[in-house]
């Protein structure tokens, strides 16, 4: 029989599942069967004998048939459901599972040290409280002729003979960016070659012995991407928050790789939960990554879907929550030092972020970008003066807005970084006002954009989503120089007025300004942390 | 994208004077001394990039 159902009730039910690890990292297949079993809630499980797995397959032609102790090249599919089903023959019909009840699956590696290959499971905020994965994509696995639906982030375990976890690190970033970016797919075996790692000055690349950073970085420039790489000593006297320097990224579905001593992992996705600590009220121009309270992380040695907790306040406060089987906890190794038990962000010291191509300007540059203008002393004079004239004549949202900009009330303001195609851009236009729209239509775009949505804390803060409106957004081209000062900024408008450079596809960065009168704050749904 | 507020009146006065704040040169538009801190921010995190490359052979990721 190619496929049988297990029932998943007891604790010896789940034991089946994998055998005794006999060596390498068991934390990973542990905390894999904990998270399907204490948040996913899988009841049961349909095992696929004899499953080709591509990435088995390249890694088994590159390594494993290669040695003198015989592994398999078949692989076994798991796929896990919420409901009990054992009376379904694989065979479709009417008695196959309800698509609602698919949690994903889990490839079962013929390799005794490393059980855990590629494995997609559902993850949404009914699983994980206040998870917010971003860069999950939707994938379609079928059984037979019955196809499944399910969202989340793919995962594997490190092997570390193939792929240590700076190779898994980028194996994931890669498959995210495949699904979210159409970037080609990346199998293991094409990770681990000299031509892409570049340096060999760490010794063999295979059984792999780790990279450094300069070398994840070469891998994934030779991969086809555009990778930046942040060292945290770089930063010197500056304090740099890792989940401020992430949070651009993950909400426009690019994963970040993130180091922490030894160690890399992919960061996927943010927390913020109902009734989290909220930031400094005596500061009136806030990022919303200031409301996030760690990321999600997938970690090839301890599992899917980990949570590093945005400092260890933040990490004791989640332990007493229902996601405390997902943090880390770890020994110090110089207690004198450093008495933490927890991996934090403050112990993250690196991150690399795959940029998909054409991608010049980075989230930093765009946070920089808005924590300039914001400032009540960086608002552009042109702006200004037309909603100051809208608002001595009774436009309600712009003297609104220039309370909050200029001075201090509604609570100041709050702005989202995200980069966005510029049709899904065009698509929000769609119900503005005529001049609004007239205006856009004559607007040539880059494909994509640097997007900075802005809105008082005040409307930020209420309790309904519908209710928080949005004030402004600001648009800049991702393929600007880093030094384009202004000119990067194509498209603003701020409630009832409008900056746009028409003629800059063609050479010509004059910005034309206009003054709308009857514009409004309005709600927009899906703003990643704000009203999605 | 649903409106909120209730909407001004577009009257002659107040479009002249809307016409006349439009058609303010665009040297003063682009705010030299804006474009400057941006500018200075620019070069700023080209410099830890730069810096982070030479970092980057430090520590082994296993």
């Amino acid at each position: 029989m190619t496929f049988s159902w297990h029932r998943l009730s007891s604790d010896d039910d789940w034991e089946k599942l994998f055998p005794a690890v006999r060596w390498g990292e068991p934390r990973a297949v542990e905390n894999t069967l904990t998270y399907l079993r204490e948040h996913a809630l899988a009841r049961s499980v349909l095992v696929e004998r004899h499953y080709v797995d591509r990435d088995h397959r390249a890694a088994f032609s590159y390594f494993y048939s290669r040695q003198f102790r015989g592994t398999p090249s078949l692989c076994e599919r798991l796929h896990f459901f919420a409901s009990d089903q054992e009376d379904w023959d694989a065979l479709g019909g009417e008695h196959a599972p309800p698509a609602s009840s698919y949690l994903g699956y889990v490839i079962r590696r013929p390799t005794a040290s490393a059980p855990i290959g590629r494995s997609v499971l559902a993850i949404d905020a009914a699983k994980v409280p206040g998870a917010r994965v971003y860069c999950s994509g939707r994938f379609e696995p079928h059984i037979n002729d019955t196809r499944f639906q399910v969202d989340g982030v793919p995962f594997a375990q490190q092997d570390s003979m193939v792929m240590s976890c700076a190779e898994t690190s980028i194996w994931i970033s890669a498959r995210v960016m495949s699904k979210n970016f159409h970037h080609p797919l990346i199998l293991p075996d094409e990770i681990t070659r000299p031509e892409i790692i570049g340096r060999a000055d760490h010794g063999r690349l295979l059984p792999s012995n780790g990279l450094t950073a300069n070398q994840m970085t070469h891998a994934l420039s030779a991969l086809g991407f555009e990778p930046i790489h942040y060292d945290w000593e770089a930063f010197r006297s500056s304090h740099i928050d890792p989940i401020e320097t992430c949070t651009p990224y993950l909400v426009s579905k690019i994963p970040t790789i993130l180091a922490f001593p030894g160690h890399a992992v992919t960061a996927c996705g943010l927390i913020r939960r109902a009734g989290a600590p909220r930031p400094d009220e005596k500061v009136f121009l806030h990022s919303v990554h200031e409301w996030i309270e760690g990321l999600i992380i997938q970690d090839d040695s301890r599992g899917p879907y980990r949570i590093v907790a945005r400092d260890a306040a933040t990490h004791a406060a989640l332990r007493r929550s229902d996601v405390s089987s997902l943090l880390i906890t770890r020994v110090p190794e110089r207690p004198s030092v450093d008495r933490c038990s927890c991996w934090c962000a403050r112990h993250v010291e690196g991150i690399l972020i795959p940029l998909p191509e054409r991608m010049y300007l980075t989230g930093a540059d765009a946070q920089h970008f808005a924590q300039t203008v914001l400032a009540p002393d960086g608002l552009l004079p042109a702006l200004r003066d037309i909603l100051e004239l809208l608002a001595k004549r009774g436009h309600g949202d712009a003297r609104t807005f220039l309370d909050a900009a200029l001075h201090q009330r509604h609570g100041g303001l709050v702005y989202s970084v995200r980069c966005r195609k510029s049709v899904d851009v065009r698509r929000d236009f769609a119900l503005a006002r005529p001049r609004v729209r007239e205006i856009m239509r004559d607007v040539p775009l880059p494909r994509q954009l640097w997007a900075i949505e802005v809105t008082t804390r005040e409307a930020f803060e209420r309790e309904e989503p519908e209710q928080r409106f949005l004030y402004g957004e600001l648009y800049l081209d991702a393929t600007a120089h880093k030094h384009a000062d202004l000119s990067q900024l194509v498209l603003a408008r701020i409630v009832g007025a409008m900056l746009v450079r028409p003629g800059l596809c063609r050479g010509d960065d004059t910005p034309v300004i206009s003054g709308i009168p009857d514009d409004a704050c309005y709600f927009r749904s899906g703003i990643p942390l704000w009203s999605d | 994208m649903a409106a909120t507020s209730p909407k001004l009146q577009l009257t002659d006065e107040l479009k002249a004077e809307l016409a006349k704040l439009e058609s303010v040169s665009p040297d003063k538009i682009d705010d030299p001394a804006i474009a400057d801190k941006l500018r200075k921010g620019a070069e700023e995190h080209t410099e830890i990039l730069r810096r982070s490359r030479e970092l980057g052979n430090r520590r082994v990721y296993r």
